[in-house]
C-alpha cells in the first residue's frame, strides 16, 4: 500500500515538471511493474503493449474523425453554420447568442473534439457578436461553452476513447449522446434568454425576414447532408463508426473542394492536425494500459470491487462519488487524462453496481466536458482567451452561470437515465 | 551538433510523412470497402487485416517524435515552465532523460520482439500470411527517433536565461 | 507458493464459472493451501494475444489461453479451430485433452516455455440469421460475421462474405441489417444479446470450435512438488469434463429459452450438413497447406480419429 501512494505521489510529480502525461504515466507504470513483479517481467510488459494498443481497427475512428473536423473548420464551414442560425433567431434579444449555439450543435454533429469546435468558433461567432455589441464577456463565454457541445453530440473523439478503454459500443455511444447534446444546447439557450432579458449584454438584431432566412439556409445544406451520411451510416447499418468516419472525410473533402475552400496547404495541415492528435491520444492509451496493468497486480482494483461488493453504501451515494471525484479532476486536467487515468477503476466499479455501460460513458463525457469550462485547467477558456484576446478571469465570470445549467443537467442524466437511453433503445430496439 | 540536429529534424519529418500517408491511404481502403461491398457485393476483405496490423501501429508511433518537437504530447501547464537555480536545470533535464529512458527500454524491448518475430518467420493467418515481423517493428522505429530527440533536447537546450 | 493466473475472460463467463475460477479452488483445496492463485480476468494482466508471452517472460506464471490468439506460436492448436468436426463441447474437450496429454500439440507448447495442464472447448459454433440458413445455396453473398482467417475462409467455402466486425458493434450490425448472419458461440449469444436481434439458431451445426488450454510456465511447474502438479492435473481433468458438459446443459437451456422466445432454433438435415461439410472441406485443406505437411497431416489425423469415436 506505501509503493502504491509513493507511485502516485510520483505521478503527480512527473506531470507536475510538465512531463507530457503519456509519459508520466508510462514510467511511473514502469516502476510499478518492476517494484511489484521484478525487473525482468516489467520489461517484458514494454515488449508489446505500445503494438497491442495502437493495433486496433476500432481506434481508426481516432484519426478519421479529427481529420474531418480539421478539414471542416480550415474551410468555411462555422461561418456559413452561423449565418444560417442567424438568419432564423437573429432578431430576438440574444439571438445572436443562440444563434452561435445552434451553429455549434451543427458544428458538433461534424467535429469530435471540443478545442477544434471553440477555435473555430472563436474565430467567426465571436467578432460577429462583437459587431452586434455583445458584450465581450458574454460573446468569449458562449464560444467557450457551445464547444463542449462537440463532444457529447455525436460523432465524438472522447466517446470513442471511451468505448476504446471500456469495450463499450461505440454506434450505441454515438446514439445516446444526441438528446443530451440537444438538451445541453437548449438548456444554455435558456440561460442567454435570462442573461439578455436582465442585463444589456445581448441587443436584439436585425427584423426577421424569411426569405434572407431560408437563402442563408442552403449555404447548411451540405454540411446537413454530411451529418446524416455518417450517423446514416451507423444507424442504416451501412458501416461501423470506424467507417462511417471515412465515409465523412470523404464527404467533407468534396464538400471543401465544392466551396473551393481548401487550399493544398490546408490539406496538408489538416492531414498533419490528425495524425499529431492521434499519437497523443494513442501514446494516453498505450501508457495508461501499462499503468492500469501495474494497478491490476497492486490487486487495487480487486480490493476496490471487493469493497463494492460487500458494502451496504447505496450505488447511488457511490456513483455520486465517482462524478464528484471526475469534477474535481476535471478542475485541473484534461478530457483524455481523466479518462484514462480514472477509467481503470471507475468503469468496472460501475459496472459491478450494475449501471449501464453507455448511461455510464454520457455521464463521464458530460462530467469531464463540464470540466473544460472550470479553473484552473479549462481548456475551452484557454483556446477563447488565446483566439480572441478575452481576458481568462473575464472569460471564466462569463461561464458561470451556463456552468450552473450543465451541472443541472448533469445532475437530470444522472437521475433519470431514460433521458440518455431512451433514444438508443428506440433506434437499436 | 547542428548537423546531428538537422538530420534528425529530416528524420521526424520522413516518418511524419509515412504516418500522414497512411492516413490517407487508410481513408481511401475503407471507401473502396465500402463502395465495392455496396455496388459489387465483394469487399476488400485485406483492408481490415492491413488497417489493424500495419497502418494503425503507424499512424500512432511513426510521427511520436515529430509531435513531441512541436509540443504537442499533452501535458500539465499550470505550473511554472521553468523553476529558478540549480533545481530548474535538475528538473529541465529529467523531464526529457526520464523519459528517454523509458522510451529507451520500450525501444530495446519491443525491438528485439521484432527480431524475434523476424527471426522465427512469424505471420498471423489471414486473408494472406501477414509477416508479423515488419508490423512489430514499427513500433521501436517510431520511438527510438522519440528517444534521439529527448537525449538531443536534454543535450543542446539551454538553461532557460530568464529566470 | 502463490501464481498469478492470467485470463482473459470475465469472471461471469460460464468458462470462469465452471472452468477456471472452480480449477483454482479445487487446486487450493487440494494442496491443503499449499499452491494458490491470484486470478487477473478480463485482460487486467494482460491482452488475449499477449497472455502467452506474459507467462513466458514472468509477467504471469500461469495462463487461460484462448489458442486461437496464438497460431503464430501454437499453429498445431488451431486446429480444434476448424469447422465440422465436434459436435458438442464434450466430445471436443475429450478430444483435446487425448492430444494435450501425449504429441505434437503437446510438444509445440512445451517448445514455447509453457506446460498445458488441461484444455476443453466451446461448443461448436453456431450460425444465427433472420433466416433459416441451410443448403449452401441459402448462404451465397450473405455478408457473415467472421472472427479469425479460419472462419473467414469457412463462410468463403460456403459462398458467403467474411466481415471482422468487433464484438461490441455485432449487434448493432445486425439489428441494421449490416450483417445477414454471425457465426458465434452460443454461449456467448446472451452477452452480446443477439438473440433479440435474430430469428433463426442453428444447433446442431459445427462452424469451427475454440479451445481454451491452461498453461503453467514449464520452470515453474518442473520446480513444483510432484503430489502439487498431479493435484493440478487431477483437478484440470475433472473440471475440464465438467466445464465442457455444464456447457453443453447451458447451450441447452439457452435453446429451449429462445425456443419459447419464438426464435426458430432449428437442426440442420443430414442432407444439409453433408454439403456444409463438402463446403467447408476447402478450410481443412488450406489448413494442412498452410501449417506445412507431414506433422499438421498428423495432427490432422489423430484429431478426426478422436472427434469421430
Ligand atoms: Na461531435
Ligand atoms: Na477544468
Amino acid at each position: 500500500m506505501l509503493t502504491f501512494f509513493a507511485i502516485l505521489v510520483l505521478l503527480a510529480l512527473f506531470m507536475a515538471m510538465r512531463m507530457p502525461i503519456a509519459f508520466a504515466m508510462g514510467l511511473t507504470g514502469f516502476f510499478g511493474l518492476a517494484l511489484e513483479l521484478g525487473l525482468r517481467p516489467a520489461l517484458a510488459v514494454l515488449e508489446r503493449t505500445f503494438f497491442d494498443s495502437s493495433s486496433s481497427f476500432i481506434l481508426v475512428a481516432i484519426p478519421l474523425f479529427i481529420l474531418m473536423a480539421e478539414l471542416l473548420t480550415a474551410g468555411d464551414v462555422t461561418r456559413r453554420a452561423i449565418i444560417a442560425c442567424q438568419g432564423w433567431i437573429g432578431h430576438v434579444k440574444g439571438g445572436l447568442a443562440m444563434a452561435t449555439v445552434g451553429a455549434s450543435v451543427i458544428l458538433a454533429a461534424l467535429v469530435g473534439s471540443s478545442t477544434a469546435s471553440t477555435a473555430a468558433m472563436s474565430a467567426s461567432a465571436f467578432p460577429e457578436m462583437r459587431n452586434h455589441n455583445y458584450s465581450q464577456r458574454l460573446a468569449a463565454a458562449v464560444v467557450s461553452v457551445g464547444g463542449t457541445l462537440a463532444v457529447v453530440v455525436p460523432p465524438s473523439i472522447v466517446l470513442v476513447v471511451y468505448g476504446v478503454l471500456t469495450e463499450t459500443s461505440i454506434g450505441k455511444l454515438f446514439i445516446a449522446g444526441i438528446i443530451p447534446g440537444l438538451l445541453t444546447a437548449t438548456g444554455l439557450a435558456v440561460v442567454i434568454k435570462l442573461i439578455a432579458h436582465t442585463t444589456d449584454q445581448a441587443p436584439k438584431g436585425a427584423p426577421f425576414e424569411l426569405g434572407k432566412a431560408v437563402k442563408a439556409s442552403r449555404h447548411v445544406l451540405p454540411m446537413i447532408l454530411l451529418m446524416v451520411l455518417v450517423i446514416g451510416a451507423i444507424y442504416g447499418g451501412i458501416a461501423s463508426p470506424s467507417e462511417a468516419a471515412a465515409l465523412g472525410v470523404m464527404g467533407s473533402l468534396i464538400i471543401v473542394i465544392f466551396q473551393r475552400t481548401l487550399s493544398f496547404a490546408n490539406f496538408n495541415r489538416s492531414v498533419s492536425g490528425a495524425i499529431r492528435a492521434t499519437v497523443m491520444i494513442v501514446a494516453i492509451v498505450a501508457c495508461s494500459a501499462i499503468f492500469s496493468n501495474y494497478l491490476a497486480f497492486t490487486r487495487i482494483t480487486h480490493a476496490l470491487l471487493e469493497f463494492v461488493a460487500t458494502t451496504s453504501l447505496p450505488p447511488a451515494v457511490i456513483m455520486g462519488f465517482i462524478v464528484v471525484l471526475l469534477l474535481v479532476m476535471g478542475m485541473f486536467m484534461d478530457q483524455l487524462a481523466i479518462l484514462s487515468l480514472a477509467m481503470p477503476l471507475a468503469f468496472p466499479t460501475a459496472m459491478a453496481l450494475d449501471f449501464d455501460p453507455v448511461w455510464f460513458g454520457i455521464v463521464v463525457t458530460k462530467t469531464v466536458e463540464i470540466g473544460l469550462l472550470t479553473p484552473p485547467l479549462g481548456l475551452n477558456a484557454y483556446v477563447a482567451a488565446a483566439q480572441t484576446g478575452v481576458p481568462l478571469g473575464k472569460i471564466f465570470r462569463g461561464i458561470l452561470p451556463f456552468l450552473a445549467m450543465e451541472i443541472l443537467i448533469l445532475v437530470l442524466l444522472l437521475c433519470f437515465p431514460q433521458i440518455t437511453l431512451w433514444l438508443p433503445g428506440l433506434m437499436l430496439r | 551538433m547542428n548537423v546531428i540536429g538537422t538530420i534528425l529534424r529530416k528524420l521526424e519529418d520522413a516518418l511524419h510523412l509515412l504516418g500522414c500517408l497512411g492516413l490517407l491511404v487508410v481513408v481511401v481502403l475503407i471507401n473502396a470497402d465500402i463502395l465495392m461491398r455496396l455496388v459489387l457485393h465483394v469487399p476488400v476483405q485485406f483492408q481490415f487485416e492491413l488497417t489493424e496490423l500495419y497502418l494503425m501501429p503507424a499512424l500512432a508511433t511513426l510521427s511520436l517524435s515529430r509531435v513531441f518537437r512541436d509540443g504537442g504530447h499533452l501535458a500539465l501547464d499550470f505550473v511554472p515552465e521553468h523553476l529558478p537555480g540549480v533545481p530548474g536545470v535538475v528538473v529541465d533535464k529529467l523531464r526529457l532523460l526520464l523519459p528517454a529512458l523509458f522510451f529507451g527500454l520500450v525501444v530495446w524491448m519491443s525491438g528485439k520482439f521484432a527480431l524475434h518475430a523476424f527471426q522465427r518467420g512469424e505471420v498471423e493467418y489471414g486473408v494472406v500470411d501477414w509477416p508479423l515481423g515488419w508490423a512489430y517493428a514499427i513500433v521501436p522505429l517510431g520511438c527510438g527517433v522519440l528517444v534521439l530527440r529527448l537525449i538531443y533536447d536534454a543535450l543542446t537546450r539551454e538553461a532557460p536565461a530568464q529566470v | 507458493e502463490t501464481l498469478r493466473l492470467g485470463d482473459f475472460q470475465s469472471t461471469s463467463h460460464i468458462v470462469s464459472v465452471e472452468g477456471t475460477t472452480k480449477w483454482i479452488a479445487a487446486v487450493e483445496e487440494a494442496t491443503g493451501g499449499e499452491l494458490s492463485f491470484q486470478h487477473f480476468p478480463s485482460e487486467q494482466a494482460a491482452k488475449s494475444k499477449a497472455q502467452l508471452d506474459a507467462v513466458k517472460s514472468g509477467i504471469l506464471d500461469a495462463a487461460l489461453l484462448g489458442t486461437i490468439y496464438h497460431t503464430d506460436a501454437l499453429p498445431l492448436n488451431s486446429v480444434v479451430g476448424l469447422p465440422g468436426y465436434y459436435g458438442s463441447a464434450e466430445e471436443g474437450t475429450m478430444a483435446l485433452q487425448a492430444m494435450l496429454a501425449e504429441g505434437p500439440m503437446r510438444d509445440e507448447l512445451l517448445a514455447s516455455g509453457v506446460t498445458p495442464v488441461f484444455g476443453f472447448v466451446l461448443p461448436p459454433y453456431q450460425v444465427l440469421a433472420k433466416q433459416r440458413l441451410g443448403m449452401p445455396s441459402d448462404w451465397e453473398a450473405l455478408d457473415v460475421r467472421t472472427s479469425g482467417a479460419t472462419q473467414a475462409m469457412t463462410a468463403r467455402g460456403l459462398g458467403a462474405v467474411g466481415i471482422s466486425i468487433p464484438g461490441p458493434e455485432v449487434y448493432t450490425a445486425v439489428e441494421r441489417g449490416r450483417l445477414d448472419a454471425v457465426l458465434f458461440p452460443l454461449a456467448s449469444v446472451p452477452g452480446y444479446k443477439l438473440n433479440e436481434v435474430v430469428s433463426h439458431i442453428s444447433t446442431n451445426g459445427s462452424f469451427g470450435g475454440y479451445s481454451f488450454v491452461m498453461v503453467v510456465r514449464s520452470d515453474l511447474y518442473d520446480s513444483l512438488a510432484p503430489g502439487i502438479r498431479d493435484a493440478m492435473k487431477a483437478a484440470g481433468d475433472e473440471i475440464a469434463l465438467h466445464v465442457a458438459k455444464a456447457q453443453d446443459e447451458s447451450v441447452g437451456e439457452l435453446v429451449a429459452g429462445w425456443k419459447a422466445d419464438g426464435i426458430d432454433t432449428y437442426e440442420f438435415t443430414d442432407d444439409e450438413l453433408a454439403a456444409l461439410r463438402a463446403g467447408m472441406e476447402l478450410v481443412t485443406e488450406d489448413w494442412v497447406g498452410r501449417m506445412g505437411g507431414e506433422k499438421a497431416q498428423q495432427v490432422l489425423d489423430r484429431y478426426i480419429e478422436l472427434t469421430s469415436q
